[in-house]
């Protein structure tokens, strides 16, 4: 192979499991065991549902890459669905949604704020504001689900390109090859790479931790509030337990996709890698008709499975 | 020369170890009942493998193990203790958090009639095993965390002996000692010899070596060059079998160093400066010079150049650099007016291991804004810049991409230094600039610095606990003395044996006021 290409190939896909061996595996099964598995139908199908996650999970990549970890995503998720769908009709979609965004990009900063300025652990400063918002979002919602019926949202969000793919998995896309961008070719990038590899060299270096930390957290609230507004709209409803889920579902694609959760080593591409054998586990459960129950536990062996194949030799 | 077959204690034969490449060519490494066997070699040449391979922490690809004449598979470390093998590593792998007496019986803990650990037992033995075997009173129940290094090792040393250890190896063992702690340790390992046990000895200071060596294996390059008595070798004839260079083609620095009379220019001047760790600190750096602080372990070196560097906070005190007056608030600062630290703990504080090597060079927040636009940056513009100075500096790597993981000590160090001199500062501190580099390499350190200063004007700060290193390198040399400033002496005015007096008599009058 060309040394340039393999060197690109090799910073593109540097991971700490062979992930995409297993994603190949995985796929070949699926043509072999089921007809309609590999129609495009059925591909699109799969980015669709996958696009929410990849794009929490791309937010949630830039956090663990500094050795911490948002388990506020899930709940950021359901309280900016109930605020973005309430607003709708009163300021109109524009307004909605700049203030939906920015409501989750503050709400990342907060937490980021927390785990740098007092030195609480990602975990707990994460899962309290888990809580907090979970609660704000039943709180303001008072249990009642709203319909969206603001017609230009729904253009935005949940229209087809060509008639046949979901706008959802074009800007699931866009914001994914940003985040790489921005991991591997920018500046901030590397002041990620640096502050969760080693924070101490980092700070002598004249790199301010605590404002890439912070700044990594206020990333995946802003890409929690994105994925909240493509997902209300996809779903057509502002619901309170929306975002139910995404919260470890997001750690495990970045996981899965090669990022240590001790920070500072990672795939710039793994969230991708890790929702999409995520998404396609799922969609073969379902194809294959299993029942919820039993696709949680198959899913759960599978990923099992996964990570002890790809598992690289140290 | 000893070949293998003549009923050693231990032989290793023909060992054989490959990673990518082979690292351990074919050695036969054979070691008599009580002596101490030092292992020397530069980086990379393969003593930290034997030593790994015959504590079974890696196993052999090729090659037999024989203790007392009978061949022995050593596949864990558990194997080794049982054949009372234990290493003493350079990072000593001791319970921090807990004391000295749970550290020195972990996993054999006297027990009580219930079963439950006897601990008034477990702590009387230890002060008293302590005190037997190293003469010195320490309270057993203390916390690993709060003791210096040097006391560290002896527990781990202890730990080795309640273990039954038979033979010890010891990896860079004064690595952080002071001379005075240096020579309890040696006490200790000549008393441990004496009983009929031994020591391998593994280090790169050579003075060492010949001090308190018996018989010495040299390695290059995976293979074992010589096996000696160390008395039929010289120091010079050690560096040429460790190197493969005579005498002559190495750098002999002590001509280049210029002896310069005239005062020019004032680059750095720090008075006054204070905080917990230093007292009213005042310096001065000169353009093209060499200032050394030397000092005793915890005399507050790094501490100053922290404090000046605005890594640490500072209660007090004024810095001007070419005679204006700066504000340095924190590491940030520093950088931006041009004064650097290049940190003593490189794995800790300087290097980011994980991270490939071009990045490593220009990671810095100098270099991330200028060569970038908008925040983001060419591969190629990165790359080349680092190429700059992987040439300048000699470093020797596979590719610009491999990770500092896979680097050597050496070129650890000179990547850290290429990542400071890209920014070109006008003041640099480099702290114990050569610790753990094998001698080559120190030579190509010492001819950077010298260079830096001399070639480039810089002024530069030189910490270190080498005498010989200061003796070499500096112009003028500042002794310190629990944070405080003693006296600055010029270099040409003191012998290595008055400096090391001035460093130690300041070491007893600390021991007394304890």
């Amino acid at each position: 192979m060309n040394k340039n290409i393999k060197s690109i190939f090799v910073r593109l896909f540097h991971s700490y499991y062979n992930i995409y061996i297993v994603l190949l595996i995985i796929f070949v099964v699926g043509i072999v065991s089921h007809p309609t598995f590999s129609s495009p139908r059925n591909l699109i199908n799969i980015m669709r549902q996958i696009s929410v996650l990849l794009i929490v999970a791309v937010g949630q990549n830039f956090v663990i890459l500094t050795g911490g970890i948002d388990l506020s995503v899930g709940s950021v998720i359901s309280f900016i669905s109930v605020i973005v769908v309430g607003m709708l009709s009163i300021i109109g979609t524009p307004l909605s949604i700049l203030i939906g965004l920015s409501v989750g990009f503050i709400v990342g900063a907060i937490n980021g704020f927390i785990v740098t300025r007092f030195k609480v652990m990602p975990f707990l400063a994460t899962f309290c504001f888990y809580a907090i918002y979970q609660g704000l979002a039943l709180f303001i919602d008072k249990g009642a689900c709203r319909n969206i019926i603001e017609p230009n949202f729904l253009k935005i969000f949940s229209s087809h390109i060509f008639g046949m793919i979901p706008v959802s998995i074009f800007y699931s896309l866009i914001i994914f090859f940003i985040g790489v961008l921005i991991l591997s070719r920018s500046t901030f990038g590397i002041k990620i790479y640096a502050v969760g590899g080693n924070e101490e060299a980092a700070r002598l270096s004249g790199i301010n931790s605590g404002l890439t930390k912070l700044l990594a957290y206020a990333i995946s609230g802003l890409l929690a509030a994105g994925a909240s507004i493509i997902l209300s709209a996809t779903l057509q409803i502002g619901d309170a337990l929306i975002g139910i889920g995404y919260d470890l579902d997001s750690i495990a694609a970045v996981c899965i996709g090669g990022t240590l959760l001790t920070g500072g080593e990672g795939s710039v591409v793994g969230p991708l890698g890790g929702a999409l054998i995520m998404g396609v586990i799922k969609n073969l459960l379902n194809l294959h008709g299993m029942s919820a129950f039993v696709q949680q536990i198959v899913t759960g062996v599978i990923i099992l499975v996964a990570v002890l194949i790809a598992r690289k030799k140290s | 020369m000893r070949e293998v077959g003549q009923n050693y204690y231990i032989e290793m034969q023909s060992i054989v170890k490959r990673y990518a490449t082979t690292v351990v060519d074919h050695v036969d490494f054979c070691v008599n009942k009580g002596e101490i066997h030092c292992l020397v070699g530069e980086n990379g040449a393969g003593k930290s493998t034997l030593i790994k391979i015959l504590s079974g922490i890696v196993q052999a690809d090729e090659g037999k193990i024989f203790m007392e004449g009978a061949s022995v598979k050593i596949d864990h470390p558990n194997t080794a203790h049982r054949l009372g093998i234990s290493v003493i590593p350079q990072e000593l792998n001791l319970l921090n958090k807990l004391t000295i007496g749970e550290n020195v019986f972990l996993g054999v803990e006297p027990k009580n009639s219930l079963g439950l650990i006897n601990w008034e037992e477990l702590y009387r033995k230890t002060e008293n095993q302590i005190y037997q075997e190293f003469g010195i009173k320490l309270d057993s129940r203390e916390l690993i965390s709060d003791l210096s290094v040097s006391n560290r090792q002896l527990v781990m040393i202890a730990r080795a002996l309640q273990w039954g250890s038979k033979v010890l190896i010891l990896d860079e063992p004064t690595a952080r000692l002071s001379k005075e702690e240096i020579k309890r340790l040696f006490e200790i390992i000549r008393n441990f010899r004496e009983e009929g046990n031994t020591i391998i000895y593994i280090s790169h200071h050579l003075e060492e070596i010949r001090e308190i060596g018996d018989i010495v294996t040299i390695l290059r390059d995976g293979k074992r060059v010589i096996t000696e008595k160390l008395q039929n070798l010289n120091l010079d004839k050690i560096i040429e079998y460790m190197t493969g260079k005579k005498k002559g083609t190495r750098v002999s620095l002590a001509k280049t160093v210029i002896e310069d009379e005239t005062r020019k220019k004032k680059l750095l001047e720090v008075r006054g400066m204070l905080n917990e760790k230093v007292k009213n600190i005042d310096l001065d750096v000169y353009e093209g010079e060499i200032l050394a602080i030397a000092g005793v372990t915890g005399s507050g070196r790094s501490e100053i150049a922290r404090a000046i560097c605005g890594i640490d906070h500072r209660e007090k005190g004024e810095i001007k650099l070419m005679g204006k007056k700066v504000k340095i608030r924190n590491p940030v600062d520093a950088i931006r007016i041009g004064i650097i630290y290049v940190p003593e703990d490189r794995k800790s504080q300087g290097i980011f291991l994980k991270m490939s090597v071009f990045i490593n060079i220009l990671l810095n927040k100098k270099n991330l804004e200028n060569l970038s636009n908008l925040g983001f940056y060419f591969i190629r513009v990165f790359k080349s810049t680092a190429q700059k100075f992987i040439e300048l500096l000699n470093i020797i790597v596979p590719s610009l991409d491999t990770p500092c993981l896979s680097l050597s000590g050496g070129n650890q160090q000179k990547v850290l230094l290429g990542k400071w001199l890209t920014v070109d500062p006008t003041v640099i501190i480099l702290d114990e600039p050569t610790r753990g580099i094998d001698v080559g390499v120190k030579f190509e350190f010492y001819e950077i610095i010298n260079k830096l200063a001399k070639k480039q004007n810089k002024g530069i700060i030189l910490i270190s606990s080498e005498l010989p290193e200061i003796m070499k390198l500096a112009d003028r040399i500042l002794i310190l003395k629990k944070g405080k400033v003693v006296k600055t002496y010029l270099k040409k005015d003191l012998s290595e044996n008055e400096l090391f007096n001035l460093i130690i008599t300041e070491k007893v009058e600390n021991e007394q006021k304890h």
